[in-house]
């Protein structure tokens, strides 16, 4: 190896060894595999046989990645690769479209994604922010007409079956008591921070991906966005000025604010009948989505933020 | 099979962690390419180890781009990778980083291995041109401007 070999090969970044997630002798007895699917609504039957097969694919991943891990067995080059590829076509190492991998794309993986790009207006009509998320081709954004309450950027995330996944909420809040993110009141089981651009206009807005667990009144999956702090303030500590409007980000299975955390809550925040069946929930495809969907999310600012992002005035009269 | 050597998950978990800079998400690709890949095989279709990292890395490509534009403004060899054309800096990876065989690299790419042999010698003179253009000393114990 030369000098520019040992180079590249030196700066692959250090990882953390691979541990596998489940023990190689360890069997689910099929109830707890089934156990993956409560919480669904009568109405999802699309997603009710992906989420029934999804047990029994697990019990049959198991054995297999058992056999794996204990023998080592590989994967043997049978696959007729594709025809040869045009290298401008591969992106950051993802396959092209043609290519043996995209040929085979998994049935679980949403094949194709794409990103929504969400406007509203800043102070007038003149300027905006700007968001954008990804999320699978098959589903879609519905936005929330502005309200006193939620004058801001409102939208919800639907399926293809036209179920809600995550709603997002980023605006000004009515609530000076709220918290810029909502603070966690779970048993945290994964974790991880975004960079969304929010904590431009608010250090407090500074924000993790969170999947955890609501205890009370059953164990339920809970998913979005909270404080990247985890300091004794719960709120994080915001650095807006004072008599300025309070700025709120919520993404996730529950906007949790006021009046709207009655609303009908995301489909996909999973019940389960014990916490090892969330553990084995957030090895699947589906939490991988969610996970993909909210930690996507990215803001654009205007270069003049020197206007600020106002509540609608009661008292001015509309016209 | 001997213990020491790391079983294709813990390969597949590293190229992923490598890339993504999440060793949790990298897992659940992980886990989640190898369940396909049993699917596949209960088919009776084999998936070699090199497509397999194709279809685990391909939900992740978005957050793969993002961490190579960040790092691509580093002054390092790093940097200079990550500033190749998304082939060449893969093919460049696949080979230094994850240790990958040229028939492993082909099936990745999907394509000959004549034709990853290509493009690994054009990535490597690419590397090489641009680290002496960026006044890299190219010795054994540096990886710092010169």
């Amino acid at each position: 190896m030369n000098p520019l070999e040992r180079q590249i090969s030196d700066a692959a970044p250090w990882v953390q060894p691979a541990t596998f997630p489940i023990h190689a002798g360890e069997r689910i007895p099929p109830d707890d595999a089934e156990a993956l699917g409560p919480g669904l609504p009568p109405s999802r039957s699309t997603a009710r046989v992906r989420q029934g097969d999804l047990g029994r694919k697990l019990l049959v991943t198991i054995a297999a990645l058992a056999l794996l891990v204990a023998g080592g067995v590989g994967f043997s080059a049978a696959l007729q690769p594709a025809s040869e590829l045009h290298d401008s076509n591969l992106d950051g190492g993802r396959p092209v479209e043609g290519g043996a991998a995209v040929a085979s794309t998994p049935p679980g993986f949403p094949a194709e994604w794409r990103t929504a790009t969400l406007l509203s207006p800043w102070a007038d009509a003149s300027i905006s922010v700007e968001a954008t998320v990804e999320l699978p081709a098959a589903w879609s954004v519905r936005r929330h007409e502005p309200s006193a309450e939620f004058p801001g950027l409102h939208v919800t995330v639907v399926d293809e079956d036209s179920l809600p996944v995550a709603t997002l909420y980023f605006g000004p809040s009515a609530d000076q008591d709220s918290c810029p993110l909502r603070a966690e009141t779970f048993v945290p089981l994964q974790r991880a921070d975004v960079t969304t651009g929010a904590q431009l206009l608010d250090p407090a807005l500074a924000s993790a991906f969170s999947y955890g667990l609501t205890t009370e009144p059953e164990p339920r999956g809970s998913f979005g966005l909270v404080p990247q702090t985890s300091n004794a303030n719960p709120c994080g500590d915001s650095v807006r000025d004072p008599g300025t409007p309070l700025l709120i980000l919520r993404f996730g299975d529950l906007l949790g604010l006021g009046p709207a955390a009655t609303a009908p809550r995301s489909s996909y925040a999973r019940t389960f009948a014990t916490v090892e069946d969330a553990r084995h929930y957030v090895q699947s495809q589906e939490f991988a989505t969610l996970k993909r969907l909210i930690t996507s999310l990215k803001f654009s600012f205007p270069e003049d933020r020197s206007q600020l992002w106002q509540l609608p005035d009661n008292r001015r009269p509309s016209n | 099979m001997p213990s020491e050597s790391p079983t294709d998950f813990e390969r597949l978990t590293m190229f992923l962690a490598r890339r993504t800079g999440d060793t949790d998400y990298a897992q659940i690709l992980a886990t989640d390419a190898f369940r396909w890949a049993t699917g596949q095989a209960q088919e009776g279709i084999d998936v070699p180890f090199g497509t397999l990292l194709a279809a685990a890395v391909r939900p992740a490509a978005a957050a793969i781009r993002d961490k190579d534009d960040e790092v691509a403004q580093q002054e390092s060899i790093a940097g200079i990778i990550a500033t190749l054309r998304p082939v060449e800096r893969e093919v460049l990876r696949l080979v230094y980083w994850d240790q990958l065989s040229m028939g492993e690299v082909a099936d990745y790419l999907g394509c000959s291995m004549a034709r990853a042999g290509a493009l690994l010698d054009k990535a490597y003179t690419h590397t090489e041109r641009r680290a002496t253009q960026l006044r890299y000393a190219l010795t054994s114990d540096a990886d710092e401007p010169a």
